[in-house]
């Protein structure tokens, strides 16, 4: 149960997820703390249950689901899947000890060399290695597949 | 175990402090050590190497850790290696450690060993603030972890010269060093040795960024 009180105990972090994700509360993003805790109180209000004239007690296989906790990463779709059967498409990238999870499923080891050329300071004759063995620039990168582009190795000691 | 070390500089020097006090109180095994390096401990390598007295690399470090660890059996070489004289330097079994500052004695290492039946060499180096460690296994005249050359252009087609080919005046022009970087190698080095000990070899390559504070390790596979 929401109340003011425990509203304003929260970060605008923890507010901004009670909207978007607990009650879907929608334009909340960039709204101030006070505006937010507003919004909250007025749609619990809103949504309050009018007393049941007719209650039913349900077989425990109709139960209403009241809630469901899950956590999902995913950009894009995998092609060969069915319409809205989502799945992780982050592909390990690396460069010397700089190293990151990129969404370039689908993309030429190329691409992606020039593409985050500045981020993970690629050198220009630098060549990729895809799960431990040395890739063309052509490669279609998969869901999974680890990423290298050679960093030269340190002269001096 | 017949240990070498090659180079005593920045890495080298600190490396072999470590190594020494983990081999004289920690494993049960005869050890030699082999010291190799013909330069000079002077002056200008005050900020980052580790000796009690001037004089040639391999001799005063032979002295400082036989004064330091006597269940170990110390030998000096005090000359850089080059193609003549790797022979005299690494034999069968040997676990090597590379130290050195140029690719040029990368390349002629690796190459040597790749010649070899059984052999471990852990390479280590440098740049101002990263670096890396390499670990190349030889066994039955196997590789089971790619040479220092494989995925390192740079090492297989070195352009630099060795430091028997230099001058006394390009040997004293070096490159600065930050100390924290030869301490990085030493001790990833150290890593490196103890996991071949265990028979851990998955990671051939560990790189470091000190601005970064940042390690990776990687899984590269042998090249047919």
């Amino acid at each position: 149960m929401y109340t003011k009180e425990n509203l304003e105990e929260k970060t605008v972090a923890e507010l901004r997820s009670i909207c978007r994700y607990d009650l879907e509360i929608s334009g909340m993003s960039k709204k101030r703390k006070d505006v937010i805790i507003g919004a909250i109180l007025d749609t619990v209000i809103q949504r309050q249950p009018i007393d049941n004239p007719h209650p039913v007690t349900l077989n425990k296989s109709q139960e209403k689901t009241t809630a469901i906790e899950a956590s999902f990463r995913s950009n894009i779709t995998k092609p060969e899947k069915k319409f809205g059967d989502r799945t992780t498409t982050l592909v390990k990238v690396s460069c010397g000890a700089n190293t990151g999870d990129f969404s370039v499923t689908g993309k030429k080891v190329g691409s992606v060399a020039e593409m985050l050329r500045e981020v993970l300071n690629v050198d220009r004759l630098s060549r990729g290695i895809v799960n431990g063995e040395y890739a063309e620039d052509t490669y279609e990168l998969k869901p999974g597949d680890s990423l290298e582009f050679i960093k030269d190795a340190g002269v001096k000691g | 175990m017949n240990i070498k070390i090659i180079g005593l500089g920045g890495v080298g020097s600190i490396f072999s402090e470590k190594i020494c006090r983990f081999l004289n109180y920690s494993v049960q095994s005869e050890t030699n050590v082999t010291l190799i390096d013909g330069d000079t401990y002077e002056n200008k390598n005050l900020e980052r190497q580790e000796f009690s007295q001037f004089g040639n690399k391999s001799e005063v470090k032979k002295r400082d850790l036989m004064n330091k660890f006597n269940n170990i059996d110390f030998e000096s070489f005090p000359y850089f290696v080059n193609r003549e004289n790797i022979l005299e330097v690494i034999n069968e079994e040997d676990l090597v450690f590379l130290c050195v500052d140029n690719h040029k004695t990368r390349q002629i290492v690796s190459d040597y060993c790749k010649d070899l039946e059984n052999v471990t060499l852990i390479n280590g180096g440098n740049d101002f603030e990263d670096g890396n460690v390499q670990i190349y296994l030889r066994k039955e005249g196997i590789d089971l972890t790619p040479d220092l050359c494989a995925y390192h252009s740079e090492i297989r087609r070195a352009e630099d010269m060795l430091p028997s080919e230099m001058s006394c005046e390009e040997l004293s022009q070096s490159e600065p060093q930050l100390y924290f970087a030869n301490l990085s190698v030493a001790t990833i080095m150290c890593w490196a040795f103890y996991n071949v000990t265990k028979g851990n070899y998955k990671y051939s390559e560990v790189y470091f960024d000190i601005p970064n504070m940042s390690l990776d390790s990687k899984i590269r596979k042998v090249k047919k």
